[in-house]
């Protein structure tokens, strides 16, 4: 049978770079379309890293002086991602242009091709004081190039934004002049888009700034003809990240129209009044989720000088749904020219409970303030979700809906939930709304909702009892009202289910939440949010009961890309962080630290960088890097999970002390046990004395110790805690356990390495027989126990015995090479060594030179 | 440079460099430093952890590298076979280790042993060595560290491959022996992370300063 295709592919790449391929034009033509097409692929994708690496690599063999065709090279002003861009003379109309050229023409994909053609086409259309004029496109010696005119100074707004930020004021009249200027670019937007041309890729370094500080838009590299169905087949992403719409980041095909470019330019906006873009993050990845799940922050919380209106122009333009921004983007130019005109904008600020609803996502919830804006939140997402409901009685819904919020407004009236500081704390606006809920008896659908969403509220500040309490009348009163009440039975089984598990009732939990699952699921689509959260919820509470196999199901749809809605953050990371432990389990470490990595990433969004949930995942994640051998890595992880455990919850925490336990096993993995052995014993230590010398973490904390001594060859430290640990850790860990069978192999060495031989040897005889009766007599700690075995044997002077073992360890490693911690090369060596003190000095040499030649 | 020219990985052109910047030949360690900065600051990247990363900038790292670097050209063979790449490699080990001992970047005693008029010359050299404009070197800048996140995702053994081939400039032969590995082996690997990393290049629609 054939190679599979990528190998095929990768058995060419070799002929052809190491040259060995003769002519590769003709090797490449014969080649079936398929293949062709791979070896292409890869030969351009290694030219473009190789460049990528080295500047001066591809398109780099240009130089200033140059001629292409009736253009002469002056000077390079840039590299984009498809090619240089030079300042040129233009000879037969003796006039500067800004040339771009294509990175070698000939290598060139078709796609690229394309793209680069189509930039041409659609700029070449447009004739606006605000766009770049494109002269001429074409092709010389091979290389694909646009001419566009020279914009003098060849500064960009990014670049004038870089300066203001530096400089760290901003100059009088800015906010004025900006809208005046940013208008402009609207405009010509606008006039773009009636000419059939979306841009795609509005940002601040596609807008160029004349002298006289005057925008002009450039670089329609993205840029997709209406109608033209090339571009919107792949459904790729495209365009810049910071400045990309929603739609462009879910790659959804045919949505990415004109209202695209309404939301970049409303990112470029942002930066342009607040010199912060509206979504920043570590990774592109967490720049996308942002783009797609976070709302920006009022412009005035970052610059309070901002004029309000432009404030509500940026973020209606920033809207997340393509229907709630302006309906075009002449829209969007008409209401700068309002505000420049003092005239009203037409558009609205977001109502309070709208604005509760974004604070509340934006915000952790556990300051007070975000605990209030969440009951609001609560209430508002509630009443939508149970939509299916709604539609059975949907009068007798609406009224419910008006009445709950209105009763939460008044509740909530004096205590903004845009502070974090409320005049009142939540405990007493509780008491407050229980007080005015018992007045509601003759509206038990009111007080049922009512009930549920204060339950949970004070889950969400920890305060268990009331939650418990609150949620067990709202099943009273929901048990009243039939079918009705369903939607607050629910929150009511979410509530205690959560409850239960932080209480570490995890059986009581899962009876809950198990409930509110299925209810949920009998109710809502598989796919909606209120589904998906259910799922996570009880996978979450059955994974810390160790039932990962029914656990795992209900993750994978949580997760699922399938179906109209996409999963919450909140319930999204969750779930990854509860998958990545699966996978972990299961040696599968790549795909668990996608998972711990995603869910680093949206707890830090969730709940900020020092988060106990962070320091969490920062500890999974350093378990993963330490299978993976990355000690270094997994140190730094540790280390910032020990610093927010110490930080949040103290020295003495358990979390802080296995904290601590894991950069211990961090440095154990790079060799550097002095500091591992520093950190065991601390976390040893403080286990003791926090619960007692014999508990199974603190025993756990012991065997890591004595494994450090050994190493450093102190086996005097090592002796009293292995008695110790010999004494408690059958029970702890099982007498017929590996972990226990390590504890005597420990101990066996310990013995030897204090000099009494003949108790080390009595004790590994013992140690092989049930090692090899129970792990087989290949097994790596048969092998372990048998090397030792020799060792003390070679120091008692018993040779013959000493041989007879080595060559035992031999014959295993012969018939698993490669399987054990032992080289072949050193087993030889070994036994070379005892045949030379037994004076078989020919037997040892043989067995040196084999091991020369052995793996 | 066509498909069919397989030398724009090669090796053997850096260590033209190496030697010619050996022999002082004008231009020649601007050169050098030009070719290698994209990797070194992409070792950089790598192998400095969060901690080291609090406490200094990479660039400052990269200058840091590249003083040692030139100081100690002279004493690197290039007949000897070891990638230029892979050397600059252990002097970024070593950098970064004595950062994380808490030692400053700029070591006294490695002043005293350079003669001040060197250290001018290193000044002036990356200096020369910087792209012609502030958005194109945080283009570079970007690429690479887009690329070093897309290394950083890859499993174990590719991302060694991708480190010794792109990074340290080893040529496939050597990973091959590094790794216990046949070449083929090696260049079916390098075909398939290329795509991988290339099209990491691609989805982030590169990294354009766009002037015009």
């Amino acid at each position: 049978m054939d190679a599979p295709l990528p190998d095929q592919a990768g058995a060419l790449v070799e002929q052809i770079l190491e040259g060995a391929a003769g002519d590769v034009d003709a090797l490449l033509a014969a080649l079936e379309p398929e293949l062709r097409g791979q070896v292409e692929e890869a030969l351009v994708a290694l030219r473009r890293l190789d460049g990528a690496f080295a500047p001066g690599g591809p398109g780099g063999d240009l130089q200033a002086g140059q001629e292409l065709g009736e253009y002469r090279l002056v000077r390079l002003l840039g590299r984009g991602g498809m090619g240089t861009v030079w300042e040129a003379e233009q000879a037969t109309l003796r006039r500067r242009v800004a040339l771009k050229i294509l990175d070698s023409g000939q290598v060139a994909q078709p796609q690229q091709l394309a793209r680069f053609r189509r930039e041409a086409e659609a700029g070449a259309r447009l004739r606006h004081p605000h766009i770049v004029t494109v002269h001429a496109v074409g092709e010389e010696q091979g290389r694909h190039y646009i001419a566009q005119e020279l914009v003098e100074g060849g500064r960009t707004l990014a670049d004038e934004l870089a300066e203001l930020r530096q400089a760290g004021r901003l100059p009088a009249g800015y906010y004025r002049r900006a809208a005046e200027r940013l208008a402009d670019v609207a405009r010509a937007l606008a006039y773009a888009h009636e000419a059939g041309v979306v841009h795609r890729d509005v940002k601040p370094s596609n807008i160029l700034v004349e002298r006289d500080g005057r925008l002009r838009i450039g670089d329609f590299g993205l840029a997709m003809l209406v109608g033209d169905p090339a571009l919107s087949r792949s459904g790729d992403i495209a365009g810049t990240p910071f400045y990309m719409s929603p739609e462009q980041v879910a790659g959804r095909r045919g949505a990415q129209g004109p209202s695209a470019d309404v939301f970049s330019l409303g990112a470029t906006m942002y930066e342009v009044l607040t010199l912060q873009r509206p979504f920043e993050g570590d990774s592109i990845l967490e720049v996308l989720g942002k783009i797609r799940e976070t709302e920006p922050r009022d412009p005035r919380e970052i610059r309070e000088r901002v004029p309000a209106d432009l404030a509500v122009i940026c973020l209606h333009a920033l809207e997340k749904k393509p229907e709630r921004r302006y309906p075009a983007i002449s829209a969007f130019a008409e209401d700068l020219r309002r505000f420049l005109a003092d005239q009203p904008i037409t558009a609205r600020p977001p109502g309070v409970l709208e604005r509760a609803q974004r604070w509340a996502r934006r915000h952790p919830v556990a300051t007070v303030g975000g605990s209030i804006a969440a009951v609001a939140f609560a209430a508002v997402s509630f009443l939508l979700v149970q939509n299916a409901l709604a539609r059975k009685d949907a009068e007798a819904e609406a009224s419910t809906a008006q009445n709950v919020t209105d009763f939460l407004e008044d509740l909530f009236r004096g205590v903004s939930p845009f502070e974090t500081r409320g005049s009142r704390t939540l405990k007493e606006i509780l008491d407050d709304g229980i007080r005015q809920i018992d007045q509601l008896d003759d509206e038990p659908r009111v007080q049922a909702r009512l009930l549920g969403i204060l339950a949970y509220a004070a889950l969400d500040t920890a305060d268990f009892a009331r939650a418990d309490e609150l949620a067990q009348r709202c099943l009273l009163v929901a048990g009243t009202l039939g079918e009705e009440g369903d939607p607050a039975r629910l929150r009511a089984l979410s509530v205690l289910g959560q409850s239960q598990v932080h209480q570490g009732h995890l059986e009581e939990g899962v009876r809950f939440l198990r409930e509110y699952y299925e209810r949920t699921a009998a109710i809502a689509e598989a796919a909606s949010p209120a589904v998906r959260s259910a799922a996570t919820y009880l996978a979450a509470a059955l994974m810390q009961l160790e039932r990962s196999d029914e656990a795992e199901p209900l993750l994978r749809a949580a997760l699922s890309p399938g179906g109209p809605e996409l999963p919450q953050i909140g319930v999204r990371v969750t779930a990854q962080y509860w998958l990545g432990w699966i996978e972990f389990d299961r040696s599968h470490y790549v795909a668990a630290e996608s998972l711990f990595r995603g869910a680093l990433a949206g707890y830090q969004q969730l709940d900020g960088p020092d988060h106990v949930q962070v320091g969490g995942v920062l500890l999974a994640l350093a378990s993963v890097r330490s299978e993976q051998g990355d000690g270094a890595e997994a140190q730094s992880l540790c280390e910032r999970a020990h610093a927010i455990y110490e930080r949040e919850l103290g020295p003495d925490d358990h979390r802080t002390i296995g904290a601590l336990m894991e950069l211990g096993n961090a440095f154990a993995v790079q060799g550097n046990h002095e500091q591992a052995a520093a950190a065991h014993r601390g976390a040893y230590d403080a286990l003791s004395a926090k619960l007692s010398p014999t508990h199974p973490f603190a025993l756990n904390a012991a065997s890591n110790l004595v494994a450090d001594y050994i190493k450093l060859e102190r086996p005097a430290d090592a002796a009293p805690l292995l008695d110790s640990l010999l004494e408690h850790g059958a029970e702890v860990f099982g007498a017929d356990s590996m972990s226990y069978r390590m504890l005597r192999l420990k101990k066996g060495i310990v013995l030897g390495e204090t000099g009494q031989l003949e108790e080390a040897l009595r004790w590994l005889e013992e140690l092989l027989a049930d090692v090899e009766r129970i792990e087989g007599p290949d097994h790596s700690l048969t092998v372990d126990t048998l090397c030792r075995l020799a060792l003390y044997r070679e120091e008692t002077q018993d040779y013959a015995g000493a041989a007879e073992l080595r060559e035992r360890v031999l014959e295993i490693v012969r018939r698993r090479p490669g399987a054990l911690h032992i080289s072949t090369s050193d087993a030889l060596r070994s036994l070379a060594h005892v045949r030379r003190l037994q004076g078989r000095e020919e037997e040892a040499a043989a067995l040196e030179a084999e091991a020369g030649s052995s793996p | 440079m066509s498909l069919a020219d397989p030398g724009f990985h090669s090796r053997e052109r850096t260590l033209d460099l190496v030697r010619q910047a050996q022999q002082q030949s004008p231009g020649a360690d601007d050169a050098l430093v030009r070719r290698m900065s994209g990797r070194v600051y992409g070792l950089i990247l790598l192998h400095m952890g969060p901690e080291v990363r609090r406490r200094c900038d990479p660039e400052d790292v990269l200058q840091e590298v590249w003083g040692e670097a030139l100081r100690s050209l002279s004493g690197f063979d290039t007949g000897r076979g070891t990638p230029f790449g892979a050397w600059l490699a252990t002097l970024v080990r070593r950098t970064l280790a004595r950062i994380a001992d808490g030692r400053r970047l700029e070591e006294p005693e490695s002043q005293l042993a350079s003669p001040a008029s060197s250290r001018a010359l290193l000044a002036q050299v990356l200096a020369d060595s910087v792209p012609a404009s502030p958005s194109m070197e945080l283009s570079r800048r970007e690429t690479v560290e887009r690329l070093v996140a897309a290394i950083g995702r890859l499993p174990g053994e590719q991302r060694e491959v991708a480190v010794a081939y792109w990074l340290e400039e080893c040529t496939a032969e050597d990973v091959a022996q590094r790794l216990g590995k046949t070449r083929t082996n090696i260049y079916v690997m390098i075909t398939r992370i290329g795509k991988v990393l290339a099209d990491a290049l691609q989805d982030a629609g590169g990294s354009d300063p766009a002037r015009w």
